[in-house]
C-alpha cells in the first residue's frame, strides 16, 4: 500500500506539471520512469518499459489542450508495476514483466484518461463559469484569483494522484496474476509482442513527420545510421 | 544571451521601467503555472488576470480593480509565449498609467494580435519540434540504457524553456507595442524552418536506431515488424491510436503463442 501512495503522489506532482503549464517533460513516460524507478529503486526495469510506452505515444503531441490518453497514468503505472514485480515476484522471466509493465501502462493510459474526463469536465465548467463583482476592491480579486489558481493545482494533484492509486493497484494485482498463471507459451507469446512494439514506435515516429520535406530528412537519417551500424 | 532584434538579456534588464526585477520574476512565477486555469470559455483568461496581480498593485494604486478585470477576458496562446504578451501588455498599461495616449481597446488590440500568431508559432515550435527533438534525445538515452542521460535532456531543456520564458517577459516589457512588428518578421520563419529540419532529422536518427536493431532479431520478427508498422502508419493517418493498436496486439500475440504452442 504504501508503494501505492507513493506511486500516486508521484504522478500528482507529474499532474500538476503536465497539466498546469511549464510541462517540463518529465510527465513523458521515459523521463516518468526514471524517476518512478529511482523511488522504487528499480530503475533500469522502469525504463525498460518507459521507453516502448514512450515510441508509442510519440505520435500523441498535445496541441491546443487535446489529450486522448493519460500520459502521467501510462508513465507511473506502467514502470512502477514492473518495478513492483521486479522486486517482490522472484524468480519470473525480467523479460515477461516489462512486457507486462508496458501492456498495463499502455491500458492505464486510456482508463486513465477516461477516469479523469469527468472530473477535469467538472473543473472546465467552474472554471467557465466564474464571476467577479464589477465593483470588488482590487486586493479581493486579486487574492480570489490566487485562490482560484492554487484550488486548480491541488485539483489537478488529486484526481491524478487518486487515478493513479486506483489503477496502480489494479495493474500491481493484474501483474501479479499474469506472472503466476505465466506457462511457456504465454511467456513467449509476451516477449514477442514487447519487439513488435518497437515496430509501432517507429510507426509513430514516422508519423510524427510525414510532411513532405521533412519526410526525405527522417528517411534519410535513419538510412544513415543504419548503414553505420551494419557496417559496423 | 541575444535575443531578436539584438537585444541582450542584460540590456533589458537594465531597461525596467515602473516595475522591478521582483515584480516581473513573480509575473514570471506565475505564469508557469498558467495552463492550471485553463478552461474552454475563457481559456487562458483567468491564469492571464491571475499572472496581472503582482504588477496590478503598481498600477492601479486606488485600490479599484479596472486592470484585473480588463484582463480577464477570453486569451489563448501557447503558455510559452505568453511571458512575451504579459511584458508587452505591463509595458503599455504601465504607459498608460503615465498618461500617454495608450487606451483599453490598445491593449485588448495588442493582445489578439500577438496571441493567435504566437500560439500557432508556439505549438510549431515547441510542440511540434523541440519536444519531439528532447524526447527523441531521452529515447536514445534509453536505448542506450543511460539514465544520467536523460537527466542532462530533462535538465537542458528545463533550463532552455525557462530562460526563453523569462527573457520572453523582459523582451514583451522593453518592447511593448514595438513587438508586433518584430515578431512579424522573417526571422521567426527561419527559426521555425530549421527546427523543423533537425527535430526530424533527430527523428530520423532515433528511427534508425529502431531499426538497426531488426537484423538481429531474425526474420521471424522482422517480416511482422514491417508489416505491423505499415498496418500502425495506416491507422494512425486514420487518427487511430498507437496505444490501441499494441493494446490489442497483445492478446493476439499470446492466443497465436498459446495456439502454436
Amino acid at each position: 500500500m504504501v508503494w501505492f501512495v507513493t506511486l500516486a503522489l508521484v504522478a500528482g506532482v507529474l499532474a500538476v506539471d503536465h497539466r498546469a503549464g511549464w510541462q517540463g517533460l518529465v510527465a513523458h513516460p521515459v523521463f516518468a520512469s526514471v524517476l518512478v524507478g529511482s523511488v522504487l529503486g528499480e530503475v533500469s526495469a522502469a525504463l525498460a518499459v518507459g521507453l516502448p510506452i514512450e515510441l508509442v505515444y510519440l505520435s500523441i503531441i498535445p496541441m491546443r489542450g487535446g489529450r486522448s490518453t493519460d500520459q502521467v497514468a501510462a508513465g507511473v503505472v506502467g514502470p512502477g508495476t514492473a518495478g513492483l514485480l521486479v522486486r517482490h515476484a522472484g524468480a519470473a522471466d525480467p523479460v515477461f514483466i516489462c512486457a507486462v509493465g508496458v501492456f498495463l501502462g499502455l491500458a492505464a493510459g486510456e482508463v486513465g484518461a477516461r477516469i479523469t474526463a469527468p472530473f477535469f469536465g467538472f473543473q472546465d465548467r467552474f472554471l467557465g463559469g466564474v464571476e467577479f463583482p464589477q465593483d470588488l476592491e482590487r486586493s479581493s480579486l486579486a487574492r480570489r484569483l490566487s485562490l482560484i489558481h492554487f484550488g486548480s493545482l491541488v485539483f489537478i494533484f488529486v484526481v491524478e494522484g487518486l487515478a493513479v492509486l486506483l489503477l496502480a493497484a489494479a495493474a500491481y494485482h493484474l501483474g501479479e496474476m499474469f506472472t503466476r498463471i505465466a506457462d511457456g507459451a504465454l511467456v513467449r507469446g509476451a516477449a514477442y509482442w514487447s519487439r513488435l512494439v518497437l515496430a509501432i514506435g517507429a510507426a509513430s515516429i514516422v508519423h510524427l513527420f510525414w510532411q513532405h520535406r521533412l519526410r526525405l530528412v527522417l528517411a534519410a537519417c535513419a538510412a544513415l545510421v543504419v548503414i553505420v551500424s551494419w557496417l559496423w | 544571451m541575444r535575443g531578436v532584434g539584438g537585444d541582450s538579456l542584460v540590456a533589458l534588464v537594465r531597461r525596467t521601467g515602473r516595475f522591478g526585477h521582483w515584480d516581473l520574476f513573480l509575473v514570471f512565477v506565475r505564469l508557469l503555472f498558467l495552463q492550471a486555469v485553463l478552461n474552454r470559455r475563457g481559456m487562458q483568461n483567468l491564469g492571464f488576470a491571475g499572472a496581472m496581480g503582482p504588477a496590478s498593485e503598481k498600477l492601479d494604486a486606488d485600490g479599484r480593480n479596472r486592470l484585473l478585470l480588463r484582463h480577464l477576458s477570453f486569451f489563448n496562446c501557447n503558455p510559452n509565449f505568453v511571458p512575451l504578451i504579459v511584458g508587452g501588455v505591463l509595458r503599455m498599461e504601465e504607459e498608460r498609467a503615465e498618461g500617454k495616449p495608450v487606451t483599453d481597446e490598445d491593449i485588448d488590440r495588442f493582445k489578439k494580435a500577438l496571441a493567435g500568431p504566437l500560439a500557432a508559432m508556439g505549438d510549431m515550435l515547441l510542440m511540434g519540434n523541440i519536444k519531439p527533438i528532447a524526447l527523441t534525445f531521452g529515447c536514445l538515452f534509453a536505448i542506450h540504457k543511460l539514465p544520467i542521460g536523460l537527466v542532462a535532456v530533462f535538465l537542458l531543456y528545463n533550463v532552455a524553456i525557462w530562460s526563453w520564458r523569462l527573457w520572453g517577459i523582459y523582451f514583451g516589457y522593453a518592447k511593448g507595442w514595438g513587438l508586433v512588428s518584430v515578431l512579424s518578421g522573417p526571422r521567426f520563419q527561419r527559426v521555425l524552418s530549421v527546427a523543423e529540419g533537425a527535430s526530424a532529422g533527430m527523428a530520423g536518427l532515433l528511427l534508425g536506431f529502431v531499426l538497426s536493431r531488426v537484423p538481429g532479431e531474425g526474420h521471424a520478427l522482422a517480416v511482422p515488424g514491417i508489416a505491423l508498422a505499415t498496418i500502425t502508419l495506416y491507422l494512425l493517418k486514420r487518427d487511430i491510436p498507437a496505444s490501441w493498436i499494441a493494446i490489442i496486439l497483445l492478446p493476439t500475440c499470446a492466443f497465436i503463442a498459446l495456439v502454436t504452442g
